[in-house]
């Protein structure tokens, strides 16, 4: 059951949605510059900070649609929340069948 | 190949990043479909690793787009969750079979999907050209879940084999099959494309297919772009930029047949 939110309600929602990828995007962004940078002089250090900057960026649509469960869960959407928990589902299914088929 | 790169070619890999991430953000198109061809064809690497910098090129794109189109909500999240559930089915399912497929048959595929969306854009940019900015998104309702579930899972799976968003199916999609407005489902397949390409990427990057040394300095290039192109887009006339991605399409596409044509993909 959806209860009926007033728009200020889903503007505050989306706004976590917003943030996160915001945060997702200037944290990969900062490292893979930085990263960058590092490989035109310290290539191992370079890699190794530019690896984590790629892995930030892999996580930022995870922790999109972590943010989106909230959401779903201040407005009691059990349909979306099932929804979002089978994004993930597949995700990581994803995830286990890249390991598996190395 | 080389333990590391030359700085000229960090500035090249930077400027096509940069040059993908502003299209992406003039024309909610370009992202995969240029970098992937581009990083296969002229800058010697194994077709599989190609695709594993375009996804992740499409995760930067759709990550740093859509926090801002989310903002100014347009985007339709409940639309976009419920056709992602199909998209990412499709596209975990593809990036898995891509790994068996041989550079060749994945060539060809790319091949056929640079056409399609070369003629694609002709439609749109001929039919642009007089137009008017759309201001405000009229009230909406999704139809036609079905459809729109189906061109996702398609969707999806050209993104899990070829390492592009997937939006030149799913706008038109939403646009044309769910009565979506154009601009809410430009910002709604943005918005998707970005947990599509996670779940394909995934699959790579586990797999061993995403080459952190090429992807760093595109993935850079991109976020750089996509806010310099965000910041221009009001100085830009979109027709101009979508006959432009018809031309970098349709000659990708020639340069690749040709050299499929003389076994020169591996």
């Amino acid at each position: 059951m959806t209860r009926a939110l007033s728009n200020e309600e889903v503007r505050k929602s989306e706004h976590l949605i917003a943030s996160t990828l915001k945060a997702g995007a200037y944290l990969s962004f900062a490292l893979l510059v930085i990263g960058v940078g590092a490989m035109m002089t310290q290539p191992q250090s370079g890699l190794g900070i530019s690896r984590i900057g790629i892995i930030a960026l892999l996580a930022a649509p995870v922790l999109r649609i972590l943010a989106a469960i909230v959401m779903y869960v201040k407005e009691r959407d059990t349909k979306m929340i099932l929804v979002s928990l089978w994004i993930l589902a597949v995700i990581g299914l994803s995830a286990f069948a890249g390991i598996v088929t190395h | 190949m080389a333990a590391t790169l030359s700085l000229g070619v960090i500035i090249l890999l930077l400027g096509v990043g940069a040059g993908a991430g502003a299209f992406g953000a003039l024309a909610g198109v370009g992202g995969g479909a240029i970098i992937t061809p581009l990083l296969a064809l002229y800058f010697g690497l194994p077709i599989h690793e190609a695709i594993g910098v375009g996804l992740v090129a499409v995760i930067a794109t759709s990550t740093a787009s859509s926090s801002v189109h989310v903002e100014r909500h347009i985007v339709n999240v409940k639309l976009g969750m419920i056709l992602e559930s199909a998209t990412t089915s499709g596209a975990a399912i593809a990036a898995v079979i891509a790994g068996y497929l041989s550079a060749r048959w994945l060539a060809g595929i790319f091949i056929a999907f640079l056409a399609f969306s070369c003629y694609n854009m002709v439609k749109r940019a001929w039919g642009t050209r007089n137009e008017q900015h759309q201001v405000d998104i009229p009230p909406y309702t999704p139809q036609n879940y079905p459809a729109g579930l189906l061109a996702s899972v398609f969707a999806g799976a050209l993104s899990g084999l070829l390492g592009v968003g997937g939006g030149v199916i799913k706008v038109p999609a939403m646009y044309l099959f769910m009565k979506v407005p154009l601009r809410a489902a430009t910002a709604t397949s943005n918005f998707t494309i970005g947990v599509t390409a996670a779940a394909s990427a995934y699959v790579y990057y586990m797999r061993g297919d995403i080459n952190v040394m090429f992807a760093a300095p595109v993935v850079a290039g991109v976020f750089a772009g996509s806010l310099g192109g965000a910041r221009i887009a009001p100085k830009v006339r979109s027709t101009h930029i979508l006959w432009l991605f018809v031309f970098i399409t349709g000659y990708m596409a020639i340069q690749m047949a040709i050299k499929l044509a003389t076994g020169k993909i591996h």
